[in-house]
């Protein structure tokens, strides 16, 4: 391992020990409090135990009508414990943290998921991955004035960049996330993991016609970084152009066509088309139209897609998973062909397959899942424009509101915000939003040309599975799909 | 497992007072807390046997503190007196930062609920997770009997929450509670050679006498994931679209938002300034019923602690009413309509028709059975969805459909509503019958 290396492990064995020390010794607990919760699950009787314990403080400044004049700020906190044997899962969760309900609570989870092959004293080793985000408090890493500063800029830009801004709203999160976890694979690990968001929804008239616009973005740092890296000016330029964007939007056709998405945030494409169908639980239960087909070709030989949580400062990366599994980078599909699916603990050993750290939970009163990260499409050799100068009839979509999949039928869809119509390789006007769908494998192999303009998104992203929210990213360079149904209102017949 | 009612309710009424006090004593001038306890029992079965068995336990506590017109509000998961002392001067330091709004403050104390209705909403259930398994089970055994070459259970879930939720302001009105929610839903998987589908179905009450019996929740997710098997695409074109009625009440929700105090003061709505004009055809009328006992959207005090009351939002196809709260009506230069925190037991009434009399009506087109996407703008009323569904032919279902998408206006697919079902779905808040769209661009 090289110095620097070296130098991060040592980090995180200290943030174990920052965790550990802000958890619970608050709550007049200590690792043997852990451990004896451990105890408690009975040793004979299950396969897997875990405690897991969280601490989230999250903070809210809102702008509207020129001032900042919301504000919210919430600090929650508490345990689950879960007892696995064979399938069977026993959780218990409790808001609020002391050592008494921790041991109830793991007695009660392992009764549920009794008759297990046994699980052995382990020695907890402490778990060393390198850190992929600073450890800092991103709602003390600036004050609370000038926190009010940058919603008020992003006010008087948004403003400023064209009269027909009627409302401006605009908002600035900060999170601050601490999590232990003990299992009795012999894991101890610790996360210390910043979130910030900013964002900004514009509303522009004219006559009689209003739309709306909007931007935002952010990661995992503090907030002077987020300044620092991305003027919030941008956004509210960014936010107003969308909506004077729309104001001239005519009709969407409908119909099967050709569309050309743009790079970054339009990656949400490859997070519904694909992403969902390869996370692992669906696979073991054999429900997503992606299983048992490993090894298949599955898209077109141009695409590889990969699921990375272990970029740094990104929105969806994670240091370790929620089961204390390090996060590394998962190549899904790789020219065309399905090669891994995204596993969490549970998954990987009923499948008998290595864990990929995919393991997230939204909080402790939630179970682990296998969700994506950093889910994105590797860039291609194609120049953006020349992908844009080959269409003959279609539209080009360059920003979306989100998506949807019926994993088990493949079937998906996903929103355009900001698309144009385009005849002859050239962009004719602006559309209203309209919804894409089709069914995912057979899109992947509609994929006929793929940019070198990678791009990730600006950090917006919430992935919602079975009632459970998760930060991730997405991204893809420019593609061209030569076929998929567009939801616009001027059919042809 | 479940609590002592009456202890609990003693405890989060302290909580309240605890934090309407601390919060006059440190300078506020209004105080407004709302606090919860829920305890819950989750069973999941697959192939017979039990896959997940959750017991949760949750609390919480939010503050808002007034300082003037200026506004602080907290939240945690933690109810003891050193939390809330800290809570509160968290409230106070935010509120030295935000700027004042002239419209925030407590609604005046005379539209606080004079004394308590009861709203029997409280019907404690399964307290033993092998009486929750047993059930689960059965929902899974009676929909695989449907059919079990074709069919392949892929979850059956019980579920039962008991919860004490209270509010009190600094007005001195302060009520908890008591409220319990039971469900029981099933999810199938069909495949037959050309692909799987699946489809799910739940019964969900206050009362488990309301519930649907288990046999019936298995059966239907069974029947429903059946009848997706072998999809078509439709042609496209524009055709008279039949939402049933888990979808039509989407639709009606997109209404709601339109109408909803906060945005028409944002003039964020495509029916902005609309009252007292047309809206729906003139035989509609769309109604609430919040104090309907045993009710899943049963209140008698929204969440600005206002009494509420029977909003009668569409007459005759006009609308009568915006959706506000204390603060959006203040806004409008209004009064409140009793609906922060949303509509409850939205309800529309016109002439109704069966399902049959429906597909005759339209006689070629498309039923929607589930929608998907985020394709609907309140700002100007665009609406573009995916869907999958049936099509309509000769009056009668030929086959299943999907991967395409229905798109219009919400305006005119509000006026262009021709008829309503009579099979109201109660499981929702905003509880209604299939409807049916007269035209929609349809596109495969």
């Amino acid at each position: 391992m090289n110095e620097n290396g070296d130098q991060m492990s040592k980090n995180t064995d200290s943030l174990l020990d920052i965790v550990l020390s802000e958890l619970l010794i608050p709550n007049q607990m200590s690792v043997s409090s852990l451990e004896s919760a451990m105890d408690s699950f009975g040793a004979r009787s299950i396969d897997f135990g875990e405690v897991f314990i969280q601490s989230v403080n999250y903070e809210s400044f809102s702008l509207e009508d020129g001032r900042v004049k919301a504000g919210s700020f919430s600090q929650n906190s508490g345990f689950g414990v879960r007892a696995i044997s064979g399938e069977k899962t026993g959780f218990s969760y409790c808001d609020g943290i002391d050592a008494d309900s921790l041991i109830g609570s793991a007695k009660t989870a392992a009764s549920i998921a009794k008759r297990g092959s046994g699980i052995k004293r382990e020695n907890y080793s402490k778990t060393n991955s390198l850190s992929k985000y600073a450890s800092v408090d991103p709602l003390t890493s600036m004050s609370d004035k000038e926190k009010a500063n940058i919603l008020l800029e992003i006010d008087q830009n948004a403003r400023r960049a064209d009269s027909r801004v009627e409302e401006v709203s605009a908002s600035l999160t900060s999170s601050f996330e601490r999590m232990l976890v003990m299992s009795s694979d012999g894991v101890l690990a610790a996360d210390i993991r910043p979130l910030v968001r900013l964002s900004v929804s514009v509303i522009a008239v004219e006559g009689n016609k209003r739309e709306r616009g909007s931007a935002g973005g952010g990661g995992r740092y503090s907030l002077d970084k987020l300044v620092s890296s991305e003027s919030p000016s941008r956004f509210a330029r960014e936010a107003v152009r969308m909506a004077e964007v729309n104001l001239r939007a005519k009709p969407a056709p409908a119909g099967r066509m050709q569309v050309v998405l743009g790079p970054g945030w339009p990656g949400v494409l490859l997070h519904e088309a694909v992403g969902h169908g390869l996370e692992g639980d669906f696979n073991r239960k054999g429900s997503s139209t992606f299983s048992g087909r490993i090894g298949e070709k599955v898209a077109s030989p141009l695409c590889t897609v990969v699921d990375d949580g272990t970029l740094f400062d990104r929105r969806g990366s994670l240091s370790i998973d929620d089961e204390g599994t390090p996060t590394q980078r998962n190549i899904l599909i790789e020219n065309g062909v399905l090669t891994n699916y995204m596993q969490d603990k549970l998954n990987s050993r009923l499948m008998n397959v290595p864990t990929t750290g995919n393991g997230r939970r939204e909080s402790y009163a939630c179970l682990p899942m296998p969700r994506m990260t950093n889910t994105f499409l590797e860039a291609g050799k194609s120049d953006p424009l020349e992908i844009l100068n080959s269409m003959d009839r279609g539209v080009y979509a360059v920003n979306f509101g989100g998506g949807s999949v019926d994993i088990t039928s493949g079937s998906f869809v996903f929103s355009a915000t900001e698309a144009y119509f385009v005849e002859g390789g050239e962009i004719k006007y602006p559309i209203k939003g309209a919804t894409l769908t089709g069914s995912g494998p057979e899109v992947m192999r509609n994929i006929s040309m793929i940019g070198n303009d990678l791009q990730l998104d600006s950090g917006v992203g919430v992935c919602g599975k079975q009632g459970q929210s998760v930060p991730v990213g997405v991204g893809q360079p420019t593609l061209k799909i030569d076929e998929i149904v567009v939801g616009g209102t001027q059919t042809e017949s | 497992m479940f609590f002592d009612l009456q202890k609990l309710k003693t405890d989060l009424t302290a909580v309240i007072a605890k934090s309407v006090d601390g919060g006059l004593s440190i300078g506020a001038d209004e105080v407004e807390v709302m606090v919860a306890r829920d305890q819950g029992l989750e069973v999941s079965v697959r192939h017979g046997r039990i896959e997940n068995l959750e017991l949760s336990n949750d609390f919480s506590l939010s503050i808002s503190v007034l300082f003037g017109k200026r506004k602080g509000s907290v939240s945690s998961t933690n109810f003891d007196d050193s939390s809330i002392k800290s809570l509160l001067a968290k409230a106070k330091d935010l509120t030295l930062l935000l700027e004042e709004d002239p419209h925030y403050g407590l609604a005046p104390g005379g539209l606080n609920p004079k004394k308590l209705v009861e709203l029997d909403l409280y019907h404690p259930w399964i307290t033993e997770p092998t009486d929750a398994v047993a059930i689960a089970l059965a929902i899974e055994r009676a929909g695989l009997s449907l059919n079990e070459k074709l069919l392949r259970p892929d979850s059956a879930e019980v579920s039962t929450t008991n919860s004490l939720v209270g509010y009190g302001n600094s007005n001195g009105f302060s009520a908890v509670i008591p409220r319990s929610r039971h469900s029981m839903s099933s999810v199938f998987v069909a495949e037959e050679k050309n692909g799987m589908q699946r489809d799910y179905w739940y019964s969900m009450a206050r009362d488990p006498e309301e519930l649907r019996q288990a046999d019936e929740v298995g059966k239907e997710a069974a029947r429903r994931s059946l009848a997706k098997l072998n999809p078509e695409r439709p042609i496209s074109g524009v055709f008279p679209v039949l939402f049933a009625p888990d979808c039509a009440s989407s639709l009606i929700s997109h209404f709601i938002s339109a109408v909803n105090g906060s945005s028409q003061f944002k003039k964020a709505s495509f029916l902005l300034d609309r009252i007292g004009q047309k809206i729906f055809p003139e035989w509609l009328t769309i109604t609430e019923n919040p104090l309907e006992p045993r009710s899943l959207g049963g209140a008698f005090f929204d969440s600005d602690g206002v009494q509420t009351r029977n909003n009668k939002f569409v007459t005759d196809g006009v609308l009568t009413s915006y959706v506000l709260s204390n603060y959006s009506a203040k806004r409008l230069g209004l009064e409140t309509t009793g609906n922060a925190g949303g509509v409850r037991n939205l309800t529309l009434a016109g002439p109704s028709s069966g399902q049959k009399d429906l597909l005759k009506k339209i006689g070629r087109g498309v039923l929607v059975s589930s929608l998907m996407g985020q394709g609907v703008n309140i700002v100007n009323g665009d609406y573009s969805r995916g869907a999958s569904g049936f099509w309509v032919e000769n009056g009668k279902i030929s086959h299943a459909i999907d991967n395409f998408t229905i798109a219009g206006n919400l305006s005119d697919m509000f006026f262009g509503i021709q008829a309503l079902g009579d099979d109201a779905d109660k499981r929702f808040n905003v509880r209604t019958p299939s409807i049916l769209v007269d035209s929609m661009a349809v596109a495969s």
